[in-house]
């Protein structure tokens, strides 16, 4: 079955990156920078939002060399097929690890709060189907989804937020430096992994308008820079240093905290959609950038054959840790602290690659 | 020990001999008895010798049957099935090949009148077909001339024809001067030659004597069979090979009253009948503007019906009116008699669930889509009118909506996009609730909803599909049966069933105002195919429910929403403009006052994009007058 090619508008493809950002938010992440930089670790999101802005600019930069292939495509006309194999297993591991670890996460949040009497790998399944199902129907699909449904996300997180102010304790907030200016630093470095998914950008490029990829990061970053900022804080004022530091899940206990009187107890349920469109926006685009990896790898147009295997391999990388706090600690180590200095270094390589080949722009191949 | 044979045919099921089908074979339309001497002129005999033929041989093939194998019958069965009538009556398939040419293949008409009527006679199957009339008279010029009008008893009007027609051209048109071009000499003796009736007596019939508002001329057999069948009259004049196609449109139609499924309180009172050309103009009454175009269209094969395509050409997209008339021009099936048929011929995806295009019975409501640069099919002898492009926002919405004032109208949104998510979910999140979260339900409650199900003995899965099996066999059985009678079951059957079914202890109460809620949800959904996709796919989550809960609820909406937005009408997506994302169509969503409506939907990309200036109320300038104006 032959498919045209897909379209994202800039308001969709802002939406995705930012849902797919945003999603980290809501499993365990918060809780190792809050370890990191103490009461100050809302000081962290701004400092790495401006660090994944200068990525972006290098990324953008990158795949602006290229215009019409993706990071992949762009990565093998500068530095050749056999480098560029590295560095594409670099962006399959991020997709795929990324996803499995997340749908570990997520299936262990499911089962624990929700379905305490249903075997995980069914859970596993039901979300990874769903995920994959949408990811079948192209980015486009996936990227008006995640536009459908951030009026839900951003509402029900709105609402969430509101809802805890009567909670919230201000004196939490002091010492307004933490532990000092190394935690926060340490805090500042370990976390940037965070925004590493702005490589998204580089898969989705094919089909963004114009020259609005920039744009398009840049809110996007910006938009997930200042949830993360909100998200870190609200759970600071709540629950206080270190209490916060020693919960699973800051934004799903926050979520549990609050209630409507007597009556409206238990309103976590409400959340719920937050945690499960978010991450299943996420699961999706990495199944359908994981499996476009695989297809440039294998020199083949349709990234939809490869669909399934990359679930496969998710599904495989879901159930290695042996717990959710190994999954989410492993997500820390892997992907939060180390793989956005690789994305830099990779980054640095097309650049300099680019450099060293001269020339500018792509010679007239948009025009085709 | 012959009774004993017949007693064993009697009680032992023996295999019924083989033989033509009657639908197979065509046979049933004749008379059990006269089979083969049915009426008929030409076709009688042929049509008697194959049909005996063909039981002779269909008798013949079942004793061959009872004689060979399963894998014979089988295959001779096949071959009975492929002939389709064509081998047992080859002379009467050839003659309805011929009338099929002379119909479809621009066969000019003849200078001879009888010639005329025989042609006419065989394509209308005249003297078995009754509808037909053939009425010969004589044009009362000087000198006379032989004339014959040709229509379908019962589409035409008697009156139009007899006052406008026959007696203008038998009682009137002998008053005057000698029609030129008329030889005096042998008026109705020789074959006519081209010469002895010219083209002056022709025009002068057509220009001087007909009284008649409308006319054309045909010069083919089709063009006057076309017209006939659509309740005109054709006039044959001796010598001739010209008919004049005079409008005598005549048949019964349901007059214009209230919209039966699309009611408003405030707002126009009617709704498009059965009539194209009525409803057409109950649109163009609405839209007074000369760039209103309607184009006719005929579609389908064995009965082509008529459609019309309505469009501003000034507003509307030419790309989006190319393409709709493209479908409808491309369209090859037998029967189109009805708008849902055609819906589902030039919809994009068929295969999805929800409508593509928007059907309604309001002319206000096809008159709004047409200004906004939308196309309206009309299909004839249908109360209903397509609109396309149709996005999820269009099927949401009333005509109300715009009626009246814009916080009432977003608060009637509001409520409607609640009863779409009760009449999707809330099934399904009773399910869920009851089956895994029971620890989400306040305490007070849950000793409530468990108390009235401690007697029920079904999980609630059973439950819930019990009682909305019962409410959607209720609401289908309401519509079959006729006028009150249908809401009394529907009020019955809610009530006493539901009752009923509480006190047997088969569902709980709480069950009950769960599927009435529901009910109530898509009651308020205001586009009936849409309303139907809702009804369908409440099953599914209900199961989605069953197996894990609100999990299952939430990744069904994911997969639902997702394969939503690959849904195209006509190009357009489905959930425009929302996903994707227009600029200037936000008031599609929300009701905006009216003054601040001030651009149409860009993903239509009409050629005028504003539909009123930045300042619309132009009386809230200094002195309340309008630029250059007093």
């Amino acid at each position: 079955m032959m498919r045209g090619k897909p379209v994202i508008g800039v308001s969709e493809a802002t939406t995705l990156m930012f849902v797919l950002l945003l999603s980290r938010i809501f499993l365990a992440h918060i809780v190792f920078i809050i370890d990191a930089a103490a009461n100050a670790a809302w000081m962290v999101p701004i400092a790495d939002t401006i660090m994944a802005l200068a990525a972006l600019y290098l990324l953008v930069a990158v795949l602006k060399r290229e215009p019409g292939l993706n990071l992949a495509e762009t990565g093998e006309r500068l530095v050749g097929p056999y480098i560029n194999t590295g560095f594409s297993l670099y962006y399959l591991v991020v997709f795929v690890a990324g996803a499995g670890l997340t749908l570990r996460q997520l299936s262990e949040r499911v089962l624990s709060g929700f379905l305490p009497d249903t075997p995980i790998s069914l859970v596993s399944s039901f979300i990874l189907l769903g995920s994959l199902a949408v990811a079948y129907l192209g980015p486009e699909a996936v990227a008006r989804t995640a536009r459908f449904l951030v009026s839900v996300i951003v509402v029900s997180t709105l609402v969430l937020i509101i809802m805890t102010v009567p909670l919230w304790q201000t004196n939490a907030m002091y010492p307004l430096w933490g532990n000092g200016l190394p935690g926060i630093l340490k805090g500042i470095v370990n976390n940037t992994g965070d925004f590493v998914y702005i490589l998204l950008l580089g898969f989705i490029y094919p089909f963004l308008p114009g020259d609005r990829a920039l744009s398009i990061g840049f809110w996007s970053v910006a938009a997930m820079g200042a949830s993360m900022f909100i998200f870190v804080l609200v759970a600071i004022l709540v629950f206080a240093y270190p209490t916060v530091s020693e919960l699973n899940n800051p934004t799903f206990e926050v979520a549990r905290m609050v209630n409507l009187g007597r009556f409206g107890q238990r309103l976590e349920i409400l959340f719920l959609p937050i945690w499960m469109f978010s991450n299943l926006v996420f699961l999706s685009i990495s199944l359908y950038a994981g499996s476009s990896v695989l297809a440039t790898l294998s020199r083949v147009t349709d990234n939809r054959p490869f669909l399934f295997s990359a679930a496969v391999l998710t599904m495989v990388v879901a159930f290695m840790p042996q717990s959710e706090p190994q999954a989410a600690r492993w997500t820390h180590i892997f992907i939060s602290r180390y793989s956005f200095y690789i994305l830099v270094g990779i980054l640095l390589a097309l650049i300099g690659a680019g450099l060293l080949k001269g020339g500018g722009k792509d010679d007239g191949r948009q025009n085709l | 020990m012959s009774w004993l044979k017949t007693l064993s045919k009697l009680i032992i099921y023996q295999k019924p001999p083989s033989g033509p089908l009657g639908f197979e074979s065509g046979v049933e339309d004749r008379p059990p008895d006269k089979r083969g001497q049915a009426g008929g002129n030409d076709g009688r005999n042929l049509d008697a010798t194959n049909g005996n033929k063909a039981g002779a041989d269909a008798a013949g093939n079942g004793q061959d049957h009872r004689k060979n194998g399963s894998r014979s019958r089988m295959s001779r069965r096949r071959k009975t099935r492929g002939t389709d009538g064509r081998e047992n009556y080859p002379q009467q398939v050839e003659k309805n090949l011929e009338i099929d040419r002379i119909w479809q293949e621009q066969v000019g008409l003849s200078h001879r009148l009888e010639e005329n009527g025989e042609v006419l006679e065989k394509v209308f199957r005249v003297p078995e077909n009754k509808d037909a009339v053939f009425r010969s008279f004589t044009i009362g010029t000087r000198p006379p001339a032989r004339a014959m009008l040709v229509f379908i008893d019962g589409i035409t009007n008697a009156q139009v024809q007899n006052m406008a027609v026959l007696q203008p051209l038998m009682l009137l048109s002998g008053a005057g001067d000698p029609v030129p071009g008329r030889r005096t000499d042998n008026p109705d003796g020789d074959p006519p030659e081209q010469d002895v009736i010219g083209r002056d007596f022709f025009n002068r019939v057509k220009q001087a004597l007909l009284p008649n508002n409308q006319m054309a001329e045909a010069r083919t057999y089709g063009q006057v069979v076309n017209d006939i069948l659509n309740g005109n009259s054709a006039l044959f004049i001796e010598g001739c090979n010209r008919a004049l196609l005079l409008e005598t449109k005549g048949w019964h139609f349901r007059s214009v009253g209230t919209p039966q499924v699309e009611s408003v309180i405030r707002g126009p009172q009617e709704g498009f009948t059965e009539m194209l050309r009525v409803n057409t103009t109950l649109v163009r009454k609405i839209i007074q503007r000369p760039s209103l175009v309607t184009e006719f269209i005929k579609v389908g094969d064995a009965t082509p019906m008529q459609c019309a395509v309505m469009y501003i050409a000034d507003i509307a997209n030419p790309d989006l009116v190319q393409e709709v008339k493209r479908r409808l021009e491309s369209i090859r099936s037998d029967m189109i008699q009805e708008t849902g048929l055609v819906e589902q011929l030039i919809e994009d995806q068929p295969l999805h669930l929800v409508p593509q295009v928007l059907t309604t019975e309001r002319p206000d409501r096809v008159a709004a889509g047409l200004v906004e640069g939308r196309v309206a099919v009309f299909v004839d002898g249908n109360p209903f009118v397509m609109t396309m492009p149709c996005t999820f926002f269009n099927l949401m919405q009333s005509p109300e909506d715009a009626y009246v004032r814009w916080p009432f109208g977003n608060m009637m949104r509001i409520l409607r996009y609640m009863g779409l998510f009760l009449a999707l979910l809330l099934p399904a999140h009773y399910v869920a609730i009851v089956a895994y979260h029971q620890e989400f339900i306040p305490t007070d409650l849950l000793m409530a909803i468990t108390g009235a199900r401690e007697r029920v003995p079904f999980p609630s899965i059973v439950e819930v599909l019990i009682m909305e099996g019962s409410f959607e066999l209720i609401r289908e059985a309401g519509i079959r049966i006729p006028g009150t009678i249908g809401t009394t079951l529907g009020i019955v059957g809610a009530l006493i069933l539901g009752q009923a079914a509480v006190a047997a202890n088969i569902v709980s109460p709480i069950l009950i105002i769960v599927v009435a809620v529901t009910a109530l949800g898509s009651f308020a959904i205001p586009n009936y195919s849409f309303s139907l996709s809702i009804r369908l796919l409440r099953f599914v989550y209900i199961i989605l429910a069953s197996l894990s809960g609100l999990l299952g609820i939430l990744v069904g909406v994911f997969i639902h929403v997702g394969v939503m937005t690959t849904v195209k009408s006509f190009g357009v997506p489905f959930l425009a403009p929302l996903a994707p994302a227009t600029r200037k169509s936000s008031g599609y969503i929300w009701r905006l006052p009216a003054w601040s409506q001030e651009n149409r939907p860009d993903y239509l990309d009409p050629l005028k994009k504003r539909s009123q200036p930045e300042l619309s109320r132009r009386w809230l300038r200094p002195g309340g007058k309008e630029d250059g104006k007093t």
